[in-house]
Formats: structure tokens, C-alpha cells, sequence
């Protein structure tokens, strides 16, 4: 292609990552501060994020709970390494989010006097979820925040921040960005008094969690500035979804609860060996488990049975699981004679629980100046490891609305932007680097070769130090071959700054698994399957402290003398994977 | 497989799909004829954000990935 038109400039207080949940709660927020926020988001709000595909469940705390038990609940299955303070602004701050948004018209469901209606899903104890149609609560607050007139950038992806020493890493601040229209390579110079970074989850381009784009870009950005991560160790996800090695569904769960079973190649339902109690219920980590543990031993493949579920439970499953069944009818497959081949993904690093990110403290700050960020660009604090279904979209309200009102205070405390047109320039050339090369590998390629290193379970999922090193040996070649990928089109080169943003997050994901010498939550390592607490309740920080991306790695201690939940042992513990699988693997 | 069609009798080129359904900018407008058509067709994800928001039914996304699936065994 083309080198790049001349940039526009844009100059505002607050510049928003991000138009998902998190991102349209920040600008809402900001602007109850100052006239002066954009949001840009590189689709469009409301379609944008993972939020669209959430699966429509929120925790929701309400007036009279006992609260003191949902937090107590909340950190045990968080194995301890919640940030409790953050738990508490949660609990506190969702009540009003929710009244907020039922004020707005956000259709959540009520029972005939509209009151709430509460449920449990997966996890769930004491805490409670709500329910409603995913896209009609992204529909809700995105119609909220156009009544607010806030300005909203579309079809522009955030590529570099800049900084207000022009360094990277900065001992300033973060001071602008720069855009690219996607469609037009039309760059746009954003100028800003403080960034929110709400660009939403790593995930590679591996298809059935419907967020291909979400690339971690703004884990990148973030790190790239200065930005400290924590919790990358933990980016690891199963999807049970793979059906005819063909396509992906979700939805799965509330199939399962209508009692569908998992069977091996020898027709026998194999996840009751595993856990006992859950069986199919069990979290979708140990079902990816399990099914690596009887493809392994020979076992496989592996089917869905859900021949005998009666035609009145179809019935109800209709309602709930709609576009599932409706995906089933256009795959012509008959639910109700065939046994389904299915297959987990392992997705490593992929963040959609928010288990790794961008590191934010109670206000949303990073400790980059000007720098704040919510929703799963962030590590999710309240979580631990991971602890009940509902946190991620709650959290994604209350970090939202925090972030926003403390980007416009610090804006409007630093007054305006001193973005550095040099910096902006030098931005500009790299994209335009990619842009004019005429020969390389195309961005799809490249995807490919990092898909296929990292989707085997034996990297991401039964983790040992020997196969993630070689894994970052080969994942450092791939990124070199990434440094002379071609783009033909200025949707190419958005695609070609993803896959930079995802080679790092990679890199970094892997060196964290290396470190942390223990398994916890979904972190498991062959050959410490333990829970370590003697030396492990402990954050893991990632930063860069020099030029080069090579990561400084250090610990933090959980302060539990400031927190009230402490652990039942400071000792080894069998790890939850080790409870489930007690004959290893 | 993934996208697969949008019907040029049915669209009525209202853009909805190009500019605010798809979020992996899979559809374009041809602005001459003033219809959406598939331009990034591997982007898909097979989300179905765009066969569902269609106000007249035109697109049709077969449940199938276009790129090859990745199993962890």
C-alpha cells in the first residue's frame, strides 16, 4: 500500500480505550467531570469487546446481603491472592452501578413485583448473579453515554501511546496517542490530558470465543510505556466448544446442566472421575483437563451425549441457549440421535476472566502517570486467581465508572496535553514502515505459525519450564519473522500492530509461567503441583525498566496484615488440579 | 463457510453491518452500487452480529471457521 495521509489532530481531556463495557462506563464517568472526553474504539460500541458475548450474567450484591460473607467467599475461591480492598469497592460501589443502569432501562430480569431476580451459576455459594441478554445491556449503556454527547471515535485503532519525555519507558507521563482508521489509514494524533485503557482481554486468533481482534493490545500499549502487569501466569483458558473440529459454540454449560454427558471413545462419562461432585459441572479448566488426561491415555475422541436430554428441557434451553441450537440446525446436526465429537481449546495467553493484565489500583491508576485503565485489559484484583462467575462484568461497571472519574481529575489537575509532534511523527514512520515494505510473510501466516506453537495443552495448560522455554525460544523466531510482515491494506496493518501486541503479551505470559514455581487457580505446573503458600502468596509484577521488552520480574506479598480474610495454612497444599487429578499427568 | 453470502436482491445498502455490526471489519460498502459486500472474509469469527442485525435477513453465516482449528492434542 500507500504511506499514509497526513494526521488529524485531536485534542480532548480524557481519551478512552475501548467501547465495551468498561470503556462506555469510563467515559460516562469522565464526563460527569469534564465536557471534554473521546472515545475511540477500533469497531463500534456496542458490537465492540467481549462484553457482547458475555454470557449475560452479573454479580449482584444488593441492600441487606451479608456482604462480609460474599467477600469471605469471594477470596477462598480467589485462593488468596484477591486484592480485598478491591473486593470491598466492588461489593460496595455494584449495588449502585445496577441501580444505574435499571434507571437506564437495562432490561434485567424481574420477577412480577421488579424485584431482581437472583441466581447461582458456576462457583456461586452465598454470592448471587443476575441475568439478562448481553446485548441488550451494550445496546443500554451505549444508548446512555450518546445521550451524554461524548465524542465516539470508530473504526480507529489505538497503535503507540506517547509520553510526555518522549521516552519508553517514561518517567513522565503519558501524555497522547496515535490512531489509525483502519479503513481509510488515515492516521489521527490524539492529544490527552489522561488515557483510560479499556481495550479489552488477550486472545489469539483462534476463533470460538468470538473476540479474534482482542489481541491485548492495550497489555502491550500499557507495558510499553511503563505500565506494570501482574497476573499473566494465569492466562490460561479452556473452551469445551470445538464440535466436529469444525466450529465453535458456547453455551455449552447450560446444556450440561440439563444433564448432557462427556463420554470417551469407549462410551464411558469420564469427567465423574475427575470431580466427583461437578462431573460436567466442574470449572471449564478441568474439563479441559480431563479431556487432555483420556485423549493422552488413549482414550479419545471425545463426544457430547445429549440424546436423552427430554424434549421439555429443550424446550426451556430454546430460550436460553437460542443461537447454540440454531447453530446445531445449520451444522445439520440432529441433537437428538448424533453423538458429538467436541474438543476443548486451550487458549494460552488468553485473558477473557481477567485473570492477567494491566496492574490498577483502587483508583484505576497504573503506576504510569496519566495512565488509568478497567475491564480486562486490567487484572481483575477482585478475582484472586479466579473466583465466582459474574465478578467480570460487575467489575467492568465499577472500574469503568472509578477510572473515568480519575483520568478527568487528573486531567483537568495537569491541564493540557504537551504531546510531542516529533514523538507523534516518529509513530507515524513505523506504521508507515509496514505500510510501503513490499516484501515479507503476510499477518495471517505469521498467526498461523503462533497458533499452532501455543494451542497444545502440554504448553499453556500442563505447564512445565522445560517446554515454555523452548516454546519462548521458537515464539522469539516467530517475532522476529513478525517484524517484516507485509500489509496491503490498512485493514492489514491494523491486523500486523495485533500481532505485535500479541507476540509481546506471548512473550511475557510465558516468562511469568516460568516463574512462578507452584499451581494455583489455573496455573498448573507439572513439576510443582503443589499450592505453595509458604512462598507464593504472592503477586508476580512484570516491567519494563529499560529499552529493550525484556521484562523485569519481582514479587509482591499479599499484605495480609492490612486485610481481613487471611489463609486457613501458610504450607504446601495439594493445588485444586492436584485434588482433581490426583495421579498426575 | 464462516461469512458466506450477502444476498444482492435483499440488501438494501443501509450499512448497518459495515459500519456498526461486524467488529473484525470482515464487510465493506460498495458505494457505487450502494450494497455490503464481504471483503475480509478470513477475519471472520463467526459471531453472527451481522445475520442477526440485518434488518432484512440478507447475510447468512455458516457455522463453519474458514481458518484451520487449532486442537490442544
Amino acid at each position: 500500500m500507500n504511506s499514509l495521509p497526513q494526521p488529524e489532530i485531536v485534542s480532548t481531556d480524557v481519551l478512552v480505550i475501548g467501547g465495551g463495557l468498561a470503556g462506555v462506563w469510563a467515559a460516562i464517568g469522565a464526563k460527569e467531570l469534564t465536557p471534554n472526553v473521546v472515545l475511540v474504539d477500533k469497531a463500534s460500541p456496542g458490537r465492540s469487546g467481549a462484553s457482547t458475548f458475555a454470557s449475560g450474567v452479573m454479580l449482584a450484591p444488593q441492600p441487606g446481603d451479608d456482604l462480609d460473607a460474599w467477600a469471605r467467599e469471594i477470596v477462598e475461591a480467589g485462593d488468596f491472592l484477591n486484592d480485598q480492598e478491591w473486593v470491598k469497592i466492588l461489593l460496595d460501589e455494584q449495588m449502585d452501578r445496577i441501580s444505574d443502569m435499571r434507571r437506564w432501562g437495562i432490561p434485567f430480569l424481574t420477577d412480577d413485583k421488579e424485584d431482581l431476580v437472583r441466581t447461582m451459576g458456576r462457583g456461586h455459594l452465598g454470592t448471587r448473579v443476575l441475568l439478562f441478554p448481553s446485548f441488550k445491556l451494550m445496546d443500554g449503556v451505549v444508548r446512555e453515554m450518546r445521550k451524554r454527547e461524548i465524542r465516539v471515535i470508530e473504526r480507529v485503532m489505538i497503535t503507540h501511546l506517547f509520553t510526555s519525555d518522549g521516552c519508553y519507558p517514561t518517567s513522565g507521563r503519558v501524555v497522547g496517542a496515535l490512531g489509525l482508521n483502519i479503513r481509510t489509514g488515515k492516521p489521527i494524533i490524539f492529544k490527552a490530558g489522561s488515557i483510560v485503557l479499556a481495550s479489552g482481554q488477550i486472545t489469539a486468533r483462534y476463533g470460538g470465543g468470538m473476540c479474534d481482534n482482542l489481541t491485548g493490545d492495550g497489555v502491550s500499549m500499557g507495558y510499553q510505556v511503563g505500565a506494570q502487569l501482574t497476573g499473566l501466569e494465569f492466562c490460561t483458558t479452556t473452551n469445551l466448544s470445538t464440535w466436529q473440529r469444525r466450529f465453535q459454540v458456547t453455551g455449552l454449560n447450560m446444556i450440561q446442566g440439563a444433564g448432557a454427558k462427556l463420554i470417551n471413545a469407549l462410551g464411558e462419562p469420564f469427567m465423574q472421575k475427575y470431580d466427583p461432585v461437578l462431573k460436567e459441572r466442574a470449572k471449564t479448566v478441568y474439563l479441559g483437563l480431563g479431556c487432555t488426561k483420556e485423549v493422552w491415555e488413549g482414550r479419545g475422541p471425545l463426544f457430547f451425549d445429549m440424546r436423552h436430554i427430554p424434549d421439555q428441557s429443550w424446550d426451556r434451553l430454546e430460550v436460553v441457549v437460542h443461537k447454540l441450537i440454531y447453530m446445531f440446525e445449520k451444522a445439520g446436526i440432529d441433537r437428538k440421535k448424533d453423538l458429538i465429537e467436541v474438543s476443548p481449546t486451550v487458549q494460552f495467553p488468553a485473558s477473557p476472566s481477567m485473570w492477567g493484565g494491566v496492574r490498577v489500583d483502587s483508583s484505576c491508576a497504573t503506576n504510569t502517570a496519566g495512565l488509568f485503565g478497567a475491564g480486562s485489559v486490567t487484572k481483575c484484583q477482585v478475582h484472586g486467581t479466579y473466583s465466582v462467575g459474574g465478578v467480570n462484568l460487575a467489575y467492568c461497571c465499577v472500574a469503568g465508572y472509578r477510572a473515568g472519574h480519575s483520568a478527568a481529575r487528573w486531567a483537568m489537575a495537569l491541564g493540557p496535553s504537551e504531546t510531542k509532534i516529533e514523538q507523534a511523527k516518529l509513530a507515524v514512520q513505523k506504521l508507515n514502515e509496514i505500510a510501503i515494505r513490499t516484501r515479507g510473510p503476510k499477518v495471517d501466516e505469521v498467526w498461523e505459525r503462533v497458533v499452532a506453537l501455543l494451542a497444545p495443552s502440554e504448553v499453556g495448560l500442563v505447564k512445565h519450564a522445560k517446554r515454555l522455554s523452548r516454546a519462548r525460544e521458537e515464539l522469539g523466531n516467530i517475532r522476529e519473522q513478525g517484524r517484516s510482515v507485509i500489509a496491503e491494506t490498512p485493514h492489514e496493518l491494523a491486523k500486523a500492530v495485533e500481532l505485535e501486541n500479541y507476540l509481546l503479551d506471548a512473550d511475557l505470559a510465558i516468562a511469568a509461567s516460568v516463574e512462578r514455581t507452584e499451581s494455583r487457580g489455573d496455573h498448573y505446573r507439572e513439576e510443582y503441583p503443589y499450592t505453595d503458600n509458604e512462598n507464593w502468596l504472592k503477586w508476580l509484577i512484570l516491567q519494563r525498566v529499560n529499552g529493550s521488552l525484556s521484562p523485569r520480574l519481582f514479587t509482591e506479598p499479599v499484605p495480609f496484615e492490612r486485610y481481613p480474610y487471611q489463609p486457613t495454612t501458610r504450607e504446601r497444599i495439594p493445588s485444586r488440579v492436584q485434588v482433581a487429578f490426583p495421579g498426575g499427568y | 463457510m464462516a461469512i458466506e453470502r450477502i444476498d444482492r436482491e435483499l440488501c438494501m445498502g443501509c450499512g448497518l453491518c459495515v459500519e456498526s455490526s461486524c467488529p473484525t471489519d470482515v464487510i465493506r460498502m460498495n458505494h457505487r452500487e450502494i450494497k455490503a459486500y464481504i471483503a475480509h472474509p478470513q477475519d471472520c469469527h463467526v459471531c453472527n452480529l451481522c445475520e442477526m442485525d440485518c434488518p432484512v435477513g440478507a447475510i447468512y453465516v455458516s457455522p463453519e471457521y474458514s481458518r484451520r482449528m487449532y486442537l490442544p492434542y
